[in-house]
């Protein structure tokens, strides 16, 4: 049985907001992005000013102008995960991390992680970009539990800003950048547990997903888009027979693409609106840190006995879920 | 020799139970490019003295000559427009030859892992472009360390729950490091080189070899020592190899030959890949004679990840039963590793 013991979050300050991309005179207004995403604020490691000027033309100036690295920030989340669970990163014996826009591209970025918090134990990279939390958790109950160490910290992290082109009307008004963190333990309890998890990709669509490494986001919207909502409902209905969901008390939270994908969720599944947790109306798309960060910023809401269901879909295609308990 | 901190690290290894995994089909890949010591010693500046070529006579490259001489590789982008092949065309080539070599179809498998450390996209994983390349629509993620790829996936099989392993599992790793690599000066130019090699293992089958022992390690604390920027160079601290690479390997297979009792006059010993002189010293050290020390890397230079594979997959055919082959991995994170196999009548 794998516990979650803390939780924590990491963002960068720069705001994009829709009045800024409307002003950026590339095809799209407030109203329409309010509209057709429901996504209100984005929150950038890259200077405004920059974005501005460049339209982030060349990504690889990027990550010069950047505020802070993807590292950093995920370092951040690491932080405050080790402080909620009561432990130190000395006490970490894994580290495993999904970040889809690394600084380098070796050393692994839990290697890099590792080094910066001074962590000791092994580290290596388990990615599929948005659904890392399911990997994650799927990953970690695959292991014979007295083959995993006392305290694992998965990490996942996302600069995607860096690699929108703001001349492209849509990707500007998705993304966002940000880090989420969990510590996990199969010998230690902690406040959430995991009661299942799952995770599965159809490659023949990886295609649909795409960040160039020496280019720019871009994707197959419309496609991605159906498959997100109809795999997400598919993972809901199926654990809402499994565990008998009680959703006017437990609580759902899916992959933070946009907003108005998540109403379509909650609608079908019948969702309310206070057992639906989300940050992207405020954060923007942060990829396989959303839905993590999401219950890391909700940690101190979590009230005993009550199950999250966090169903994740995204490039790969993948997608999964993980259903936690909290402890009564 | 040089010590450092990861000697605690090593006796930290886990023990493991022994469990049957076994390697059913191996492949490996190259670009059909080459650059020789005459070709490089024609463009590289040259230092006071040149100790670059660690035993390397020609690496094996998804670049022209003709580009490297003209551009030396300034602009690293660049590559994507003049690469023979891209990190997944190999990829593509070695998973194909373990599939054949298994003598399985693609639908046979149940899971794909792989690493890549120069990929062309950032997402999805490689592991999801192999995935693509074959058709199949099975779980594919990369777990990826770099060059101890192949350590950190069969570590992490040993590690799992038998039920969760699926019947036929892809483990694999590519890159094209050349594409990193600055044509201007020093000593990477004449030690890396590309390549891809994958491995159909399972818990199910009995398979030419038995895997009965594997580990892996990282020393984050190093991890300074060799680098690849998203958008650069690859660059590697000139102690790399004598205060971290060479001192892990020996002591990583020292403990292999320990723990599962092995004949060191007899095993079969494949090295990182990294430095020919240096691994011949760590052989000599150890005990193993030149003729059970496999290794290609004079052919084709250091492909990371992919490289000891390689060398196991040029052995295929002349495996006889009962022989016992350790293979090595050192590289990036700083991470390290091993495999030990026992070849079957399989």
């Amino acid at each position: 049985m794998l516990h979650i013991l803390g939780m924590g979050t990491s963002f960068p300050e720069t705001d994009i907001s829709n009045r800024f991309i409307e002003d950026l005179d590339i095809g799209t207004s407030e109203e329409w992005i309010l509209a057709k995403i429901g996504i209100e604020n984005r929150l950038s490691t890259l200077p405004i000013e920059y974005v501005e000027s460049t339209r982030n033309e060349r990504p690889q100036e990027a990550r010069k102008a950047a505020n802070c690295t993807v590292t950093e920030l995920g370092v951040e989340a690491a932080k405050q995960a080790c402080e909620r669970a009561g432990i130190s990163p000395k006490d970490v014996g894994l580290v495993v991390c999904n970040c889809c826009t690394p600084d380098q591209v070796a050393p692994s970025e839990a290697q890099r992680l590792a080094k910066e918090l001074g962590i000791e134990g092994r580290a290596y990279d388990v990615f599929t970009a948005c659904p890392a939390f399911a990997l994650h958790m799927d990953f970690l109950e695959n292991f014979k539990p007295e083959a995993l160490p006392e305290y694992v910290l998965c990490v996942s992290n996302a600069v995607l800003t860096q690699n929108v082109d703001y001349n492209d009307r849509s990707a500007s008004a998705i993304w966002g950048d940000g880090a989420a963190a969990w510590i996990v333990s199969a010998k230690h309890p902690g406040k959430l547990k995991l009661i299942d998890s799952f995770y599965t990709t159809d490659p023949t669509r990886c295609d649909a997903v795409v960040v160039d490494t020496f280019g720019h986001f871009h994707q197959d919207g419309r496609a991605v888009r159906d498959f997100s909502v109809r795999q997400t409902v598919r993972l809901v209905r199926k654990l809402e027979q499994e565990y008998e969901l009680d959703w006017s008390k437990d609580i759902f939270i899916g992959h933070q693409a946009n907003r108005t994908m998540l109403a379509q969720i909650t609608n079908n599944r019948k969702i309310p609106d206070e057992n639906h947790w989300f940050n992207v109306t405020s954060i923007g798309n942060q990829a396989g840190a959303g839905a993590p960060a999401t219950l890391a910023m909700h940690w101190d809401e979590i009230q005993p006995g009550q199950r999250i269901l966090v169903a994740v879909v995204g490039a790969g295609l993948s997608w999964g879920s993980a259903l936690l308990e909290a402890a009564s | 020799m040089a010590h450092c901190g990861n000697c605690r690290l090593i006796t930290a290894v886990s023990i493991r139970r022994i469990i049957l995994l076994h390697v059913l089909g191996v492949g490996h890949a190259w670009p059909e490019g080459r650059l020789s010591d005459s070709f490089l010693d024609g463009v590289v500046e040259l230092g006071d003295s040149r100790s670059g070529s660690q035993g390397i006579e020609q690496r094996a490259s998804v670049l022209s000559e003709e580009y490297i001489a003209l551009a030396k590789n300034n602009h690293v982008e660049e590559t994507e427009k003049v690469a023979s092949d891209t990190p997944t065309d190999l990829s593509e080539r070695a998973t194909l030859q373990a599939l054949e070599s298994a003598g399985i179809s693609p639908e046979d498998l149940g899971l794909l892992l792989a690493g890549v450390c120069t990929p062309q996209q950032t997402t999805p994983s490689e592991a999801q472009r192999i995935g693509k390349r074959l058709a199949q629509k099975i779980p594919a993620y990369d777990l990826y360390s770099s060059s101890s790829d192949f350590a950190l996936h069969v570590s992490t099989l040993l590690d799992w729950k038998d039920e969760k392993i699926p019947d036929y599992v892809l483990s694999a790793s590519t890159g094209c490091a050349t594409t990193r690599v600055s044509y201007e000066s020093g000593e990477a130019p004449y030690l890396f080189g590309d390549g891809a090699a994958a491995m159909v293992l399972s818990s199910r089958r009995t398979g030419k070899l038995k895997i009965i022992d594997a580990a892996f390690i990282t020393d984050p604390a190093h991890a300074s020592l060799f680098s690849i920027e998203l958008y650069g160079h690859l660059t590697m601290s000139p102690k790399a190899l004598s205060t971290w690479i060479e001192p892990t390997t020996e002591k990583l297979l020292r403990k292999a030959i320990e723990k599962n009792s092995l004949d060191v006059q007899t095993l079969r010993w494949i090295d990182p890949q990294v430095s020919l002189p240096s691994m011949c010293e760590v052989a000599s050290r150890v005990g193993i004679s030149p003729e059970n020390h496999w290794h290609n890397l004079e052919r084709v230079g250091c492909s990371l990840g992919a490289s000891p594979v390689t060398v196991l997959s040029e052995h295929w055919g002349e495996l006889v039963a009962g022989e016992t082959i350790v293979l090595s991995t050192a590289g990036p994170g700083m991470s390290a590793g091993y495999i030990v196999f026992q070849s079957t009548e399989g």
